[in-house]
């Protein structure tokens, strides 16, 4: 462990005196990135075929809620150290000395052996095996290996954020099937793009700490061709749905103007020398993906654009 | 690798009490919608749901 992250706990240690408050314990399951995560699992369980009890649908959600929260509050004890260095990090609860590390970790592996288990009992062995192979991969590979050792850490990382609707898939039908894969491949794909976005117009920070993302390690310029490549690469990724039944002409339609719009954000960040563009970019990107995973699940709803009523 | 004292707990505050009584009954309200999750999943489990 690095003198920073020794001073950090010595502060935490300090601040921790007064205990910490609940909400801290939420801010440590990333509540903002589990609504994707979230959003993206429910998706995949509401377009797999089949029929699952509300109340397990419920069940599985919250599941993956919690395995998502559980990874982020590892991830945070974990990089603890370059969070207290990072702006955007720095207020986290344990840089900022709210909670106890030792604390945040029982709490995530708590949290990780719960969700799991709940799933495995409650929906079946299959969700809850990729669900704890979720969990593994963001905390072992992205967080504990590749995070600080390669600028493609995101690029394999990502499959992490983008096992969810193969979980919710998995809730539903007890299987892995193309479909599930194609909406795995289109999260793997659209993560580079919105992590680089981000990283072009934080990379002092990145650098600061001394995090190898893309924009610090190989620059501005071979970042924004990357997101590019990956943005073209998107476009087609997003049609497959489509193209596997899933779902219909709405969709269809929707994906090929987000995903020119997309390449448009991509383009107008290789075109500008400021941050404006990244910024924007990585905005539109939550939204694209936000969109485009709704469309997905009012397709398929039963009397709305796409769906059967029987 | 320096060693590191931690500092002395303060001598127990209102604020450290109301922190506590706080936590507890957070963790007191997630066991018993535990408890009850499980009946529900159970009840539906045995319908064949």
């Amino acid at each position: 462990m690095s003198d920073v992250a020794i001073s950090t706990d010595a502060v935490g240690a300090e601040a921790h005196s007064a205990g910490a408050r609940v909400g801290d314990f939420i801010e440590l399951l990333k509540p903002r990135v589990m609504s994707l995560v979230v959003f993206s699992g429910f998706a995949g369980l509401m377009v797999a075929p089949g029929d699952l009890h509300p109340v397990l649908a419920t069940v599985a959600v919250l599941c993956i809620a919690v395995g998502a929260g559980a990874s982020g509050a590892i991830n945070m004890w974990y990089d603890r150290d370059i969070d207290a260095i990072m702006q955007r990090t720095r207020k986290r609860p344990i840089p900022a000395g709210r909670v106890d590390p030792q604390e945040a970790v029982s709490f995530g592996v708590v949290l990780a052996i719960g969700a799991v288990t709940l799933m495995a009992l409650a929906i079946n062995w299959l969700a809850a095996g990729l669900l704890a192979l979720t969990i593994a991969f963001y905390v072992f590979v992205y967080t504990m290996w590749l995070k600080r050792r390669t600028p493609q850490n995101i690029v394999i990382g990502g499959a992490a954020g983008a096992f969810p609707p193969m979980i919710g898939w998995a809730a539903v039908t007890g299987q892995i099937s193309l479909a599930s894969i194609a909406l795995f491949l289109l999260i793997f794909m659209w993560t580079p793009p919105h992590f680089w976005a981000l990283a072009l117009y934080r990379a002092g920070d990145y650098a600061k700490a001394g995090v190898p993302m893309l924009p610090v390690v190989a620059g501005a310029r071979a970042t924004k061709a990357q997101m590019l490549v990956y943005t073209a690469l998107l476009f087609p990724l997003a049609l497959a749905p489509w193209a596997l039944g899933l779902a219909g002409a709405v969709y269809a339609a929707a994906a090929v103007i987000l995903g020119l719009l997309f390449i448009l954000a991509a383009v107008r960040v290789w075109f500008d020398s400021g941050e404006r563009a990244a910024r924007q970019m990585f905005a539109f990107s939550i939204l694209y993906l936000f969109l485009l995973f709704t469309l997905l699940i009012v397709d398929r709803a039963p009397g709305l654009i796409g769906g059967s009523l029987a | 690798m320096m060693t590191q004292s931690l500092p002395t707990p303060a001598p127990n505050s209102a604020e450290q009490r109301r922190r506590q009584r706080a936590r507890n009954r957070a963790v007191l309200l997630v066991l018993l919608l535990l408890v009850a999750l499980i009946y529900v999943i159970s009840i539906v489990r045995m319908g064949g749901g």
